[in-house]
């Protein structure tokens, strides 16, 4: 029996997760032949779906692919809700994000990535009008898979690992913003970001205002650049998360 | 003085709630009301179950059987959604070595009469289950819910004895790797080279595998007692599971060292990992005639008081006795107010063959009655019957 945690079946403690071979044969000639034709980064494709989940108070899913990667993630708004202790004059945030069905990523990092998206939805949230509550948002990355199988030494692979984080991040922002909307919680501007060589930069106001910068390794001289470039991803999504809105608004007023 | 007398002229006015919030602050009322009107709270008739709809191995390493994706260690999984509930599936497994052989694999079959007497009882030993970790999403952080551990322990139990996985199924066929005279690597599996008489001795190996299964289930959007959904999530996941084939170096294959400590000689075996192949997999074979769904039932008194009263027929309804309660059985159990409001329930997992391998009756509320009992029976049958069709759309 496993002594560490006694409240769920983890099974027995000897058992070690499978391991698998990066060096056999076979898979090298495999990816070889299966490599996608490399157009450089390629049209990514959004898919956002908002108020799907029902014992929560705002959700969206975005589902984002280009020939790089394919992401999913879900993110569950619950609140405002009250919260027990003291009178506080503002809302407080808090961001949770969660591994999905991959392990991919381990807690620190996540919670890393958290309290950075924490960061930047307190300035974005209307905090000064949920006064004694807090807002719960949580963040499913439920799916998040490499489209090419190249096979990479190990100190490329953890690289890899580490850069991915980060265009994961603009993706987070969407979702959030989206559920948040979903939720009908007050935002200032509807917020989004865009990444560029391991740096994200989140913007408001029709890019006018910065909310947040995130920094990974990578090669990144002009950092003057890597904002344009990451404006015109804000762009991009802030474009589709209004026209998703509008489009599930118009659903809703058909229905009723 | 005066204030007394206003207080006790005061008039009470009947207040009216619009649906959804009598629902909130009422929901016993509100279930009642739906139920006089033949219909229930989430527009449903008594009998009707949820639509469900599936999506199978969607997320594991082999969904695209050319290209297998080597980051991806699900080895199958399942997304169920019914109504608005979502489940999914994710399957993954470890390995673990067999230290004490079972009877049945030792060579000497000294033992096989005891073993022969006991066989009858211990069916169940020859079975393996899969350790599901149940996460009913609630919007809390912290430890899991009880709900979550009765769900995950149930689901344990149920595989167990229902016969799905034998353990047989789960015996890794380890392979061996080994190194080319030109310095290549090469894997050879025992099974695959039956032809080849060269390789078939040296390939006995001592030592054994298992394979063992985990499950991940995740629930979003919960709208009522979820265990049937995993289930039957649980089950369309295991049906396509697909297991890595496993090899160990040939170097490590059967070594053995001595070693000396403290005067004393031992000798120990090189430990060394069992590695699972990138591409190469086998199904997994499961009892697929066990396979079986769950579904679930409530049974409510009927309170003829709570009943709407229709202002144009108002003259016929006088002759409903207004004690007798009807008792009448629900399917498919969602929504709050049918989550709160009705405590007696019947859970049954089925085949379409209408072989049965659970039944739970929970009797907390409205007497559950033989005829409810079979009623419930033939309708898990059927709805086994229109699941199992699921899996091949």
């Amino acid at each position: 029996m496993n002594v560490q945690d006694r409240r769920r079946l983890l099974g027995p403690a000897a058992a070690k997760p499978m391991a698998f071979s990066y060096t056999t044969v076979d898979a090298v000639e495999k990816t070889v032949t299966n490599t996608p034709p490399k157009d450089g980064e390629g049209e990514e494709v959004l898919s956002l779906h908002t108020g799907f989940i029902e014992n929560c108070n705002g959700s969206a899913l975005v589902e984002a692919r280009n020939s790089r990667h394919q992401t999913s993630l879900i993110t569950a708004v619950y609140g405002p809700r009250s919260i027990r202790g003291s009178f506080t004059s503002q809302g407080t945030i808090s961001i949770q994000l969660k591994n999905g069905l991959l392990e991919k990523y381990n807690t620190n990092e996540l919670k890393e990535v958290g309290s950075f998206l924490m960061g930047i939805f307190n300035s974005v949230v209307n905090l000064g009008r949920y006064p004694k509550s807090g807002i719960d948002i949580f963040v499913y990355l439920t799916y998040d898979k490499e489209l090419q199988n190249e096979t990479l030494d190990e100190e490329l692979q953890s690289k890899k690992l580490f850069s991915q984080i980060s265009s994961l991040i603009p993706h987070c922002i969407t979702s959030i913003t989206l559920a948040l909307a979903d939720a009908g919680i007050e935002i200032v501007d509807m917020a989004a970001a865009g990444e560029a060589n391991g740096t994200v930069v989140s913007f408001i106001k029709n890019g006018e205002e910065i909310v947040g910068l995130w920094k990974d390794e990578g090669d990144h001289e002009d950092i003057l650049e890597c904002i344009s470039a990451c404006k015109e991803h804000y762009k991009r999504y802030r474009d589709l998360m209004i026209s998703c809105l509008l489009e599930q608004n118009n659903l809703d007023a058909k229905s009723a | 003085m005066t204030e007394n007398t206003a207080l006790d002229t005061i008039e009470v006015h009947p207040i009216t709630f619009p649906p959804d919030v009598l629902a909130r602050i009422s929901p016993e009322l509100s279930l009642q009301r739906h139920l006089s009107l033949g219909i229930r709270p989430c527009l449903r008739k008594y009998e009707e179950f949820r639509e469900v709809t599936i999506e199978n191995n969607t997320l594991s390493r082999y969904v695209d059987t050319e290209n297998v994706d080597a980051k991806n260690n699900i080895l199958g999984s399942n997304v169920l959604k019914s109504g608005k509930t979502i489940v999914i599936t994710s399957i993954t497994g470890g390995i673990i070595e067999e230290n004490s052989a079972s009877i049945k694999d030792l060579d000497d079959f000294g033992e096989d009469e005891l073993y022969e007497i006991t066989k009858e009882e211990n069916v169940v030993a020859n079975y393996a289950s899969i350790y599901p970790v149940v996460e009913v999403e609630r919007g809390r952080v912290g430890a899991c819910t009880d709900e979550e551990m009765t769900i995950s322990q149930k689901l344990y139990d149920s595989v167990l004895h229902s016969r799905i996985l034998p353990k047989q199924a789960l015996k890794v066929k380890a392979g061996v790797r080994s190194v080319n005279e030109d310095g290549t690597l090469s894997v050879l599996y025992p099974d695959e080279l039956e032809n080849d008489p060269s390789n078939e001795t040296n390939l006995k190996m001592k030592r054994k595998w298992s394979y063992v299964l985990y499950a991940k289930i995740m629930v979003l959007s919960r709208t009522g007692p979820v265990f049937d959904l995993c289930w039957n999530s649980l089950m369309y996941a295991l049906q396509d599971v697909k297991l890595p084939r496993a090899f160990i170096d040939e170097r490590a294959s059967d070594l053995r060292m001595t070693i000396r400590t403290r005067g004393r000689s031992a000798t120990i075996r090189e430990t060394y990992e069992i590695l699972c192949d990138q591409t190469k997999s086998l199904p997994l074979m499961i009892n697929s005639q066990n396979i079986a769904f769950a579904s679930n039932y409530g049974v409510i008194d009927l309170d003829p008081e709570s009943q709407l009263q229709d202002p144009d027929n108002a003259e016929e309804e006088v002759d409903i006795d207004m004690d007798e309660a009807r008792p009448v059985l629900i399917a498919d159990l969602d929504t709050e107010a049918e989550e709160t409001s009705i405590h007696s329930t019947i859970s049954v997992i089925a085949n379409a063959k209408g072989n049965y391998t659970q039944l739970t009756l929970v009797g907390a509320g409205a007497k559950i009655t033989p005829e409810m009992i079979k009623r419930s029976l033939l309708l898990s049958k059927v709805r086994a019957n229109d699941l199992s069709t699921r899996l091949n759309e």
